[in-house]
Order: C-alpha cells, then structure tokens, then sequence
C-alpha cells in the first residue's frame, strides 16, 4: 500500500482534465462526498507501476499521456438496432441494458416485462432512497478495498462514473431468462474514456444469470483509441446464487481495465466465467471475499493474445468464513508478440476451518515471441485448509500435432483443433450457451492464419 | 505399390537407416522384424513423414510419386495409414468428432463429398463390425482414459474408416493381451484386399499367427540383411535374431 501523500506522475493532471471534459454527473450530496473522496486516494496512490505486486507486469504510466476525454452522448445515434442483432441470440427472454460509450442508450435497451422481485435500471436513473443508500455503502467500500489493494482505477472510477447498469434482485426470486449488459464503443474521434458501474446485488436465496460484454464497434483495420475503465459490484444474500458471464472483446487499439468485486454471505455461490479477447491492454481483476459460512465462488477465465496484446489477470478470494470453496480456472492462449500474465491470490486466515480452494493456470504458446508471466500468491494462515494450485507454460504437443496430420488433418487444421481442444473446459465454463457454442465454434476459426472475417463474427 | 531404395535416415545427426530396399505390391502383406532399436519404428516415421526423421539418401515411391516431397496429410490422404506404437491422447478432442474431421479432410482432398452426421453415423456402424471397439469409447476424448488394447482398436478402427492403400502397422501387437491381440488381427484380416498392402513392423512373431505374411524382413542395424516367407518368422522366434546377426557379420 502507497501512503496518502500526493505523487508527482502525471495521474492528478490526467484525472482533473478528464473531469473537466465531463459533463454534469449525477448523484446527490452523499455521493459527490463519496465520489471526492475517491479522487482524493486516486491522486494519493498514483498511476499504479511495477512496483506493486500486483501490478508487477503491467506498468499504468503510460495511461496517463493521452489526453483522454469524456465521449460525448451523440454518437450513440449513430448504431441501429441492426447493428446489435449479433450480438444477441434470437428470442431469448430477459432484458437487456445497452451502453454506448458509457452512456445508457434508451433507445436500444429492452427492460419491459420483467418478473415480480427484481429491477433493472441505469445507475443515472435510480431515485429510490434505500436502494440509493445500499449503492452508497456500496462504493464507499469498493473505494476502502481499492485503497487496500492499491486499485487505483476502480478508485478512479467511483469518482468519475457517469453511469452503469444496476440490477437487483429480491430475496427468494429467482429470475428467467437472463440479463444482458452490453457496453458497446463506436468510433470515436478522439481518445475516450468511459468508466461505467454496474451494481449487481441479490437477495437471500435469490437467483440471476447475467451477461457482461464489452465490445468495440469499429473494424479492427480502422485505428480506434478508446479507454474503458469498468467496475462492476457484485453483493450476494445468503444462499444467493449469481451466474455471471463476462466478455471483453473491445477493438484492437483499445485499452480496457475491468474489475469486479463480490461480496458473498452465507451459503451463496458465485459461478463466473471471463473472455478476454480483445484489446491492446486489458486487464481483468476479480476480488472475491467471503464472508458467510459455506460460500462457494468458481470462476474460470480465457484470454487470447494476438499481435502485441498485453492480457492481465488478477484474481483474489479471500476466505474469511469458514466451509468456503473456491475454484480458479485460468487459461491463456497466446499468439504473435502477445503478452499474458495471471496472479492468482487464495488467502485463507487463521481460525477459518475447512476451506478447499483450488487454483489451475495454463498457458499455450503458439508463437516463439509470445510471453506469459504466472503467479500462484497463497496467503494461507489456518490449519484446516484443502489447497491445491498448478500452473503451466507450453506449445501444441508435437506428438498430438503428428497424430492428427497423419490422419489427414492439415497443419492448421491440426493446430487450430488442439488449441480449440486446449481451452475446451474454459469454454465450457462458459454458463449462457448460446454464446458458450458460438465460441466453441468459432474459436478455431480466429488462430494462426484464422480470417480476418471470421474474427469479425465472434465479437458477439 | 511402395518402392524403397537405398534409404538412408538420420535422428538427431546419428544415421539410423542405411540403405533400406523394399519393394510392396497391391495386397501384400510384408512383415518387418528385428530386435529393438534396429531402426523398425524409425521406418514407419519416415514413412509417414514425421518431423525430425532426415532422410540423407534413397528415394521413396508410392503409386510413382515422390513420398519424400509430401507433407504428412499429403501423404494420408494419397492412401498411407500409419498405426502408431503408442497412440497419443488428446483431450478435449471428442473421438467422434476427430473421426469425422479426418474422414472429411481425406474425402475432401481427394475431391470427394463430405459425409453428413448421418452417412458418417452409419458408416461407423459398419466399421464397428470389423473391430471390437466399444462404442461408447468413440463418445470420449480421443485416447483419453483408454487402456492399451482400447487405444490399439482405435488404431485398427481409424484404419477400418479410412480405409488406406497402404497401411503401416508400427508394433501395434506390443503390450496386448491374447484376446486384444486376437481382436487387432481379426480386424487387420478383414481389411486385407488385393488392392490394400499391410507392412506390419513386429518384435514378435505372434501376431503375425494370426495376420499371416506374404514375407518377413529381418531389420537389423538399419539394413534388412534377410528376407523370408512366413517361416522365417518361426525361426526367428525359435532362434532369437542372435543368429541372424552372426550369419551377416
């Protein structure tokens, strides 16, 4: 942890004339204090560098030179109801709430006939007090958590969000259909930055399936420089149970910084999966406490590097009742000159009693000049304690890549199959199925040689 | 069919075949013996085209094309079936899907129609008949969780489906039990035709009570210093490959 004084790194300068390009924010008396304070630890803690342990290969400093800007809420009118037909997946009951830019696109969000118990709305438009005050106390323990674990960014965040989905679900409901948050970036003209929040919070024994997908608009030959830095908060009642799937398939300049953070009580189950795809540098911190008895968490990610993308994966539980579970499934594939990294924290602490945590982190090389970085962090202080963890770097297997050419199967073929077959259980873990089977489909179709139209039609 | 001549091949630098004659005609059936690290399994990865394997000398004929030039797909779909010793596993890899996959790359490389999900099913079927393979088998990961017998019965079954000209069977016998040994050859026997060739490469001569040979080849120090009929095997089973190598010294 850096202590609270200001530092000299360009980060004051780069979050005051962001502001400024801002328009009004929403939130009343109580918020504005919270988001102040944000800012206060935001320019105390500085550009994040690899000083910090978690932040160890990835160096943020050179955020700090673009002149980012607020996007202006116009240019959502450009994207038509046409251009988002593929990214969903026919009549899928539900709702959907569409951003574009950070900014909540009426027009294009279908929230209509929803079941009794649960609501959705943008954060910009929630007046109700008590659940106003349950995303204050909210934020302001996100902000707690990011001065803890040196987040500058999700500090950053809660001072400037301008907007973001907020759903919530009563206790005993458990939803049909799923939730879909799709955050889409057009073409801008300038460097953006857009920083939503989401708040995803279920009451006791209630159940919800949401999907959360960051996707860029603009065709990957065109330059598009735009910076997402997103949050999303999740509080799980006792027993609750949240399906969430992530995706970050943002335009090939872009630069996308994701954090999500639960909360889970007693007996409550957080299933996530994670696809990283896109980006020049993206970074996925999940912070998991529990804090009830019996909780459960699995999460499983994917990231894919092509080119010179720089993938980040962080990942912490912290089992703080006892009886907990946890299970972390991490799997890179990297190509070209990409970059990898995942640093996977357990921490379990003293007099917490049978906790099983299990932590799995796999690489595939398919380029000589690719990297990747991994980092098993276990902070284990009890006695009683089931822990396993493994991690592992290596190319195709040239025995497997042999077999299958001598069957018959070119060389692609071949390689693209064992690198479909490679992250076959991340894919797996993938809960919303229809879009679990288009990437299974697909993702042979986007390695080594893979066209460039096929990468097209997975951005959904 | 197949026409080797005065092969040569290197691994790692260090020359493992020196000088290889073989000449294989439509439905025959050669059976290659020798003691271990004579250069046997060496032979079939050359033949198959396997990385690493250089060859410095010879040529290698099959139906009058230069073997040598093709990459290993090349050289299946053109008709070449390699069984492999140890059969890898490939998890994540469904064997259903794999079997499919491979048929349909082959058929559509020698400018056939692709069979459907269907045609394929009953095709399978068909196939099932000739090897003992469980079928369920085929609804895992190809190889994954099998026993050795389970993954040699694949092998003769990948051959069933792909039906080769040339079909190259590298110590497939090795580490079978009497009724998985009895199965491979069953299936072995049922593909045998005047126009599919079988070159069975053996440490024992067991197998080949069942797959009878039309010759046997005694490898030995990358030469074949002795060629016979199916008594020769007897032989060397009586006799050990001692004697063999005394003579040619």
């Amino acid at each position: 942890m850096t202590t609270p004084t200001l530092v000299d790194d360009g980060s004051r300068v780069f979050s005051r004339d962001y502001a400024s390009s801002q328009g009004p924010l929403f939130g009343d008396a109580q918020w504005n204090a919270l988001r102040e304070r944000a800012l206060l630890s935001f320019e105390g803690m500085g550009l994040p560098t690899r000083k910090l342990e978690n932040w160890k290969y990835s160096d943020s400093r050179f955020l700090a030179k673009t002149p980012w800007q607020a996007p202006h809420p116009k240019a959502m009118e450009g994207v038509l109801e046409e251009d988002l037909e593929r990214f969903f997946y026919g009549e899928i009951s539900g709702a959907r709430l569409v951003f574009i830019d950070g900014h909540y696109c009426d027009r294009l969000s279908r929230i209509g006939d929803l079941q009794d118990g649960i609501s959705v709305a943008p954060l910009s438009e929630v007046h109700d007090d008590e659940l106003r005050e349950l995303i204050d106390s909210q934020v302001a323990s996100s902000i707690e958590a990011g001065k803890a674990h040196s987040n500058a960014f999700a500090l950053l965040n809660a001072a400037q969000c301008e907007d973001g989905a907020v759903i919530r679900v009563s206790p005993k409901t458990e939803v049909d259909g799923f939730i879909n948050l799709l955050f889409l970036t057009t073409i801008t003209e300038g460097p953006t930055l857009a920083q939503p929040r989401n708040f995803i919070i279920l009451g006791e024994r209630s159940q919800v399936h949401v999907v959360e997908r960051h996707i860029g608009l603009a065709e990957d030959t065109q330059p598009s420089e735009y910076f997402n830095n997103v949050v999303t908060q999740v509080r799980l009642g006792p027993e609750a149970i949240l399906n969430y799937d992530r995706v970050q398939r943002e335009d090939a300049g872009a630069i996308h910084l994701g954090s999500i953070e639960v909360h889970q009580d007693r007996g409550s189950q957080f299933k996530a999966s994670s696809v990283a795809f896109g980006a020049s540098f993206g970074r996925i911190e999940f912070a998991i406490e529990q804090r009830g008895a019996g909780a459960e968490t699995d999460v499983s990610g994917l990231y894919f590097g092509r080119n010179r993308q720089h993938h980040d994966n962080q990942i912490i539980v912290k089992h703080m009742a006892s009886q907990g579970r946890s299970k972390q499934l991490f799997k890179g594939i990297l190509d070209g000159h990409s970059q990898g990294i995942f640093n996977g924290r357990i921490v379990v602490p003293e007099n917490i009693v049978g906790t099983e945590a299990e932590q799995t982190n796999a690489n595939l090389l398919l380029s000589a000049d690719a990297s990747v970085n991994t980092k098993p962090q276990l902070e284990i202080y009890a006695e009683d304690v089931k822990c396993s963890h493994g991690a592992t770097i290596g190319a195709l297997d040239a025995d497997q890549l042999f077999f299958l050419r001598s069957r018959g199967m070119t060389k692609k073929s071949a390689q693209s199959l064992l690198t479909a077959a490679f992250a076959s259980d991340v894919i797996d873990a993938i809960q919303f199925a229809p879009m679990r089977e288009r990437w299974r489909e697909r993702l042979g179709k986007t390695l080594t040689g893979g066209s460039p139209s096929a990468d097209q039609e997975i951005k959904g | 069919m197949l026409e080797i001549k005065d092969l040569s091949a290197s691994v790692d630098g260090k020359e493992i075949l020196k000088g290889i004659n073989l000449s294989v005609k439509p439905g025959q059936v050669h059976a290659i013996m020798g003691p271990n690290g004579s250069g046997k399994s060496t032979l079939s990865y050359v033949l198959a085209g396997r990385d690493g394997y250089d060859v410095t000398k010879g040529s290698v004929l099959f139906e009058g094309k230069n073997l040598l030039e093709m990459e290993p797909e090349e050289r299946a779909c053109a008709g070449i079936f390699l069984a492999f010793q140890y059969p890898v596993a490939i998890p994540g890899v469904n064997n259903m899907y794999f079997l499919k996959a491979v048929l349909n790359a082959q058929r559509k490389a020698r400018g056939e129609d692709e069979l459907d999900a269907m045609d394929f099913m009953a095709l399978v079927d068909e196939k099932l008949k000739l090897v003992s393979l469980k079928k369920d088998l085929l609804k895992r990961p190809v190889n994954v969780g099998f026993s050795g017998g389970e993954k040699k019965r694949n092998e003769v079954f990948q051959m069933a489906l792909l039906e080769p000209k040339l079909a190259i069977l590298d110590e497939t016998d090795s580490g079978l039990d009497i009724d998985a040994l009895k199965a491979v050859a069953d299936g072995v026997n049922a593909l045998r035709s005047d126009g599919r060739s079988f070159v069975i490469i053996t440490h024992y001569q067991r197998l080949l009570d069942h797959v009878v040979p039309d010759f046997v080849h005694v490898l030995s120090n990358g030469r074949i210093v002795k060629t016979g009929d199916k008594n020769l095997a007897l032989e060397l089973e009586a006799k050990g490959y001692g004697w063999i190598e005394e003579q040619v010294v």
